[in-house]
């Protein structure tokens, strides 16, 4: 091996021990099994040891076999103990760059690298490693130059952004899935009963039913309990968002937007401006009715394996949304109004989903009137679909008057819908791969279409304006591509 | 280059070798569990002497022959191919990644295999000689990207200047 090359940091040895966790409980299912004490399992503990053996010694090996050498213009990564490979990424190809300080890394003062380029997958980063922090400050203040060059502007100033806590706490709160949350509730109450034991899950399966038949306010047991666990789920993700984004903290320098959050965490993004795929304005109904928005940007690495939300700001009034991009794009076109909009007769292509979800009640009016003993349960379930219906009808509405199509400034504009949120993307237009029209036999008829715009970076994200006049489509599409 | 790039006459050997490691492991495991079943591991040795020989007499030696690799400084084109003809085109340009991978076997016969990853999509190059593997990293690092980075007077980068670690 080349002298030149640096090891990562130990701490690394850890991480790749504690992937083999699970052969640990080999050893531990073979104590609980084995009868007759702790010299029987002593005596057939010889396989445990081999186990363990092996864990220490593969990843003191995986460990020992990861080197790094650091050249001016790139960075070269040899790994592996079988099947070795060998990885230069050039820092020119960079889209992003991340410090991650996990609170287990910092007393080891470690902390992990994660280079991102427009190449490799979505979920992993194209480059990691564990490096001490000293070595890791060292790369960000080598990397942060060559990002900040990378757009020509003369003597560029550092602009700064913080947003307020009550913006940070309404993008941690309206960005929460409580499935999520719900999906870690699970694991956590099935851990502990492994852990601690079936008596205490027992005592916390009694204390929240009892929990839930009290506060439920007329509802059944049964959904006030699902509406419970729902809610503890939401506010777990609420909790967990907090945690990532909390502290955020943007800085603009030439062609570099440094990006730092997290508590326990902590996380610094540098993000090449000019690899930025789009900019997503993004508002949800309720934001939308309260004059709130949230501007996200799509660039490799940034937000992936579980940084996080990719959010540039957490939270703003839409009417300082232009004041506040100007600190990040000078150029940036917020207050352009949609050229081309969707025609009054292509309403249906927006509202049909939902109309559909409503008209799938009607089987369950018979219902009603032969089994009365299940009204109360009927009008609960009812009542829980017809609300998110209504409410995706209501946005769907609100999407009608606000998507289209536009061009400003080198940025295609499009207002789409998808779930529920309404987006505004601005999308540069060197970074748009493929715009395609196309038209259903009923749009056909009524001489609309519908817009795709594809994007590329790490998989294909697409963008899909519907219900536009076709002569006017196909004149932007002709003007600006 | 202008003549296409061959790789190594020694992969047909390394790819016929993993062929019987892999299979031979498989045909194990079936034994295991079908221990009973005589007559179906009979029939699976039958099948897995066929198919090692199809794999080995024609399959090996036909996907070497067809493969062809051509790189000058704008691109990298590959064509190969045994029941499907494939051809693929990458800017050198658009590489961001270069990956050099070998594995135990390959290293032995001093070979590895070089993976090009691009936006959108990336190439794999197998069996290359080190000398060739590594003319081919150095034209494409020259070439795909431009320098851009803060180096110093004396050549030093910020991270060798602050703690000498490299």
């Amino acid at each position: 091996m080349n002298k030149a090359y640096t090891h990562i940091h130990y701490a690394a040895i850890f991480q790749n021990i504690s992937r083999f966790f699970i052969l640990l409980l080999i050893p531990i299912g073979r104590s609980l099994l084995v009868s007759g004490g702790f010299l029987q399992w002593l005596k057939g503990s010889w396989v445990d040891f081999i186990i363990l053996a092996f864990i220490l010694v593969y990843s003191y090996a995986k460990w020992h076999c990861c080197v790094f050498l650091l050249l001016p213009d790139k960075i070269i990564l040899q790994s592996g103990v079988f099947i070795k490979k060998k990885t230069v990424l050039p820092f020119a190809g960079l889209s992003s760059f991340s410090v991650e300080s996990h609170f287990w890394q910092r007393p080891f003062a470690a902390a992990t690298l994660m280079l991102d380029t427009d190449a490799g997958t979505v979920k992993k980063a194209d480059m990691q490693l564990i490096v001490s922090q000293k070595t890791a400050r060292a790369f960000c203040d080598m990397i942060e130059p060559i990002f900040a060059r990378s757009l020509s502007c003369s003597a560029p100033l550092k602009k700064k952004y913080r947003p307020k806590l009550r913006y940070v706490l309404l993008l941690s709160g309206v960005f929460s899935k409580s499935f999520a949350g719900v999906a870690f509730l699970v694991l956590f109450f099935n851990k502990s009963g492994r852990i601690i034991g079936q008596w205490f899950q027992q005592q916390i399966v009694d204390a929240f039913t009892s929990f839930s038949s009290y506060m439920a306010f007329g509802l059944p047991p049964l959904a006030a309990t699902a509406g419970y666990i729902l809610l503890t789920g939401w506010f777990l993700a609420f909790l967990g968002n907090l945690i990532k984004t909390n502290n955020f903290f943007a800085v603009k320098w030439g062609g570099c937007l440094k990006i730092k959050s997290g508590i326990f965490t902590l996380r610094t993004v540098l993000i090449r401006i000019d690899k930025i795929n789009y900019i997503n304005v993004q508002q949800g109904l309720l934001t939308s009715i309260i004059g709130l928005c949230t501007v996200f940007i799509h660039c490799s690495g940034y937000g992936k394996k579980g940084g996080g939300i990719a959010a540039l700001i957490p939270a703003c009034p839409k009417k300082s949304l232009a004041a506040s991009m100007k600190i990040f794009f000078s150029d940036f076109p917020s207050q352009q109004p949609m050229a081309v909009r969707p025609e009054k007769r292509g309403i249906l292509r927006y509202i049909s989903l939902p109309l559909w979800l409503l008209a799938a009640l009607f089987p369950v009016i018979p219902i009603w009137f032969l089994w009365p003993s299940w009204r109360q349960l009927i009008l609960f379930l009812a009542v829980m679909y017809i609300v998110p219906v209504l409410w995706l009808l209501l946005l769907r509405l609100l999407a009608f008057s606000r998507c289209g199509i536009a061009q400003n400034r080198g940025f295609l504009i499009a207002g789409t819908t998808r779930g529920y949120n309404l987006y505004k993307v601005y999308i540069p237009k060197k970074k748009i791969v493929l715009a395609r029209l196309q038209q259903n036999p009923f749009q056909k008829r009524g001489g609309l279409c519908d817009i795709v715009i594809y994007t590329n970076s790490e998989g294909r994200q697409k963008h899909i304006i519907k219900s536009l006049p076709l002569n006017k489509a196909k004149m932007i599409i002709q003007a600006y591509l | 280059m202008k003549e296409p790039l061959h790789i190594s006459p020694k992969s047909v050997f390394i790819w016929s070798l993993r062929y019987l490691l892999a299979s031979l492991s498989l045909f194990f495991i079936f034994t295991l569990f079908l221990s009973s079943f005589g007559h179906v591991i009979r029939i699976g040795f039958i099948l897995f002497i066929a198919v090692g020989l199809f794999y080995i007499l024609f399959f090996f030696p036909c996907k070497y022959q067809r493969f062809r690799c051509y790189i000058n400084r704008h691109a990298i084109w590959l064509s190969g191919g045994v029941f499907f003809h494939k051809d693929k085109t990458m800017p050198v340009k658009q590489i961001h990644i270069v990956q050099g991978i070998s594995s135990p076997l390959s290293r032995l016969m001093g070979l590895r295999g070089i993976l090009l990853k691009g936006a959108g999509g990336s190439l794999y190059l197998p069996m290359l000689s080190k000398p060739e593997y590594e003319k081919i990293e150095n034209l494409l690092l020259t070439q795909a990207v431009p320098q851009t980075s803060p180096v110093s007077s004396t050549g030093e980068t910020p991270l060798q200047r602050k703690d000498g670690l490299l």
